[in-house]
């Protein structure tokens, strides 16, 4: 059995998993609330999952004594409104594993390589000679893009969920307030959006990357081989900890 | 047989501030009565819009060429035509009739406000505790039912107008009168308020500004709605875009294993 090498701790698989779920969440709600002002097919593909949501949840609040119609909503708008909890609900779920993940990384903030090694020029190249041309390169743990990403998802989220915060206590600010979260919420999830796609789309449509997904939902480790060739940096730091140790 | 588009001129020339209007207004559509004090700004009470009260009547008072002016402006929804409240409902609780009244429907509002945010005329009003927003109905139960909108019924001096939209307009330019809402901007489009004046159209020269301005009706009323929708095009722009590079370079990624295969079986 080929040799196995420790890419991800169990907090990060932990988190990773639940940013998961909860970007699905937030995702599939926030959709559903804008549903009505997407452009066609989505508007109707999305509003039908207003209606998904809203239907059972006025049977339910029949079933518990209210009234749906008394209450004053028709099933879009209960639907809607389902979604609007639900989103709100794992906007702060989604804070909470984040603050997870940062409490359970801040002992290890000086192992930390934000910058990438052998700087900033040669990282562009190394990315674009293994994307554009399909090159062997010396990658660490994470290569350029990964970094970027990584850092975009804290920074986007952080944005979103102080957008959200301002929209859901929207009694509290000024008018212009409330309008200039709400502008960049709505663009900022949507860059978050085409950003997922991307990030997915590396991570499971390249066939050669599918040792990372394993290892980051499953295992924490990839197999010697895939590390050495794909993270050659990586591999040699992790090889002298080991020497080391 | 296509639908009557409608209007309701508010001439502010011939009204007397009598508040009957807002009077009209209330019984009508059976609101309750706000709870008054003294309102040390002026006349105007009660002082703003609120959930119970989609009218009021200001009391707007200046001096003008060293003579002091008081003026009654019937404040409530101008019922634009483009409706950016409309727009912006992510419920698609406002309508907009073809009589020309937008109109909330509470059965279908879920308070969520986005409509206050898209109103560059600062209408809409929510009340906590119907986690609703209401405001003026332009009468549509009235209209659709061959009567007038209850304000304009109630009008003593016939300050208030009401008849198809394009007619009006054409009435009250051609007696010379200056009108606001006829046609305002891309935002808005035009609004089934108007607001008419022989009397005033000098008002605010001095200060560089139209009557209208000084009335509290802007020039170029711009809410807050298009950066939100732009976000939400651009946004699905991005989405596409991403899905398509991704599909683009795992065609690209596949030729080139195939091309490296080739490569190492001919080696």
């Amino acid at each position: 059995m080929a040799r196995e090498i420790r890419l991800f701790s169990e907090l990060e698989i932990w988190t990773h998993k639940h940013v998961v779920h909860f970007a699905a969440a937030l995702i599939l709600t926030g959709l559903i609330i804008s549903a009505a002002k997407l452009p066609s097919p989505l508007d109707s593909f999305f509003g039908w999952l207003a209606y998904a949501l809203g239907t059972p949840a006025s049977y339910l609040a029949k079933a518990l004594g209210y009234s749906p119609f008394e209450q004053g909503y028709s099933a879009y708008s209960l639907g809607v409104q389902v979604a609007r909890v639900i989103h709100r609900l794992a906007g702060v779920g989604m804070a909470a594993i984040g603050l997870v993940w940062l409490l359970g990384e801040l002992p290890r903030i000086r192992k930390w390589q934000i910058w990438p090694e052998g700087g900033l020029g040669e990282a562009v190249r190394n990315l674009a000679a293994y994307y554009l041309g399909r090159r062997s390169v010396r990658f660490g743990k994470y290569n350029l893009g990964q970094k970027l990403w990584i850092l975009s998802v804290f920074i986007g989220f952080a944005i979103l969920f102080a957008t959200g915060m301002v929209m859901w206590f929207r009694s509290s600010f000024s008018p212009e307030t409330v309008a200039l979260a709400h502008t960049i919420h709505v663009w900022a999830a949507w860059l978050g959006i085409a950003g997922l796609i991307v990030h997915v789309y590396l991570a499971i449509g390249i066939p050669e990357h599918r040792p990372m997904v394993r290892a980051i939902f499953r295992t924490g480790t990839a197999p010697e081989d895939f590390v050495k060739h794909h993270h050659p940096l990586y591999y040699e730091k992790a090889a002298k900890e080991a020497e080391e140790a | 047989m296509p639908v009557t588009e409608y209007g309701i001129v508010v001439n502010l020339d011939t009204c007397i501030g009598c508040r009957a209007c807002q009077v009209a207004c209330k019984v009508w559509n059976g609101l309750k009565a706000e709870e008054t004090s003294f309102n040390p700004q002026g006349y105007t009470n009660p002082p703003d819009l609120t959930p119970n009260t989609w009218m009021i009547m200001q009391f707007l008072e200046g001096v003008e060429d060293g003579e002091p002016f008081w003026l009654f402006k019937k404040h409530q929804c101008l019922h634009c035509s483009e409706a950016p409240c409309a727009k912006a409902c992510p419920v698609n609780a406002i309508e907009v009739h073809p009589e020309g009244a937008v109109v909330i429907r509470s059965d279908r509002c879920i308070g969520c406000r986005y409509c206050i945010e898209a109103c560059p005329y600062n209408v809409p009003r929510y009340d906590p505790k119907t986690n609703k927003v209401y405001k003026c109905t332009l009468c549509i139960d009235r209209i659709q039912n061959g009567l007038q909108p209850a304000c304009v019924e109630a009008c003593p001096t016939d300050a208030l107008e009401f008849g198809p939209w394009r007619e009006l307009v054409e009435k009250y330019r051609a007696a010379g009168y200056e009108v606001y809402g006829d046609h305002v901007n891309d935002y808005v489009g035009h609004t089934h308020y108007l607001y008419v004046t022989r009397k005033y159209r000098s008002l605010g020269a001095k200060q560089g500004k139209k009557w209208y301005e000084v009335l509290g009706l802007p020039a170029d009323p711009r809410g807050r709605l298009p950066g939100v929708q732009l976000g939400r095009e651009v946004g699905v722009g991005l989405a596409a875009l991403a899905a398509l590079g991704a599909v683009a370079h795992a065609v690209y990624w596949r030729a080139k294993r195939m091309e490296k295969r080739s490569g190492s079986k001919g080696g």
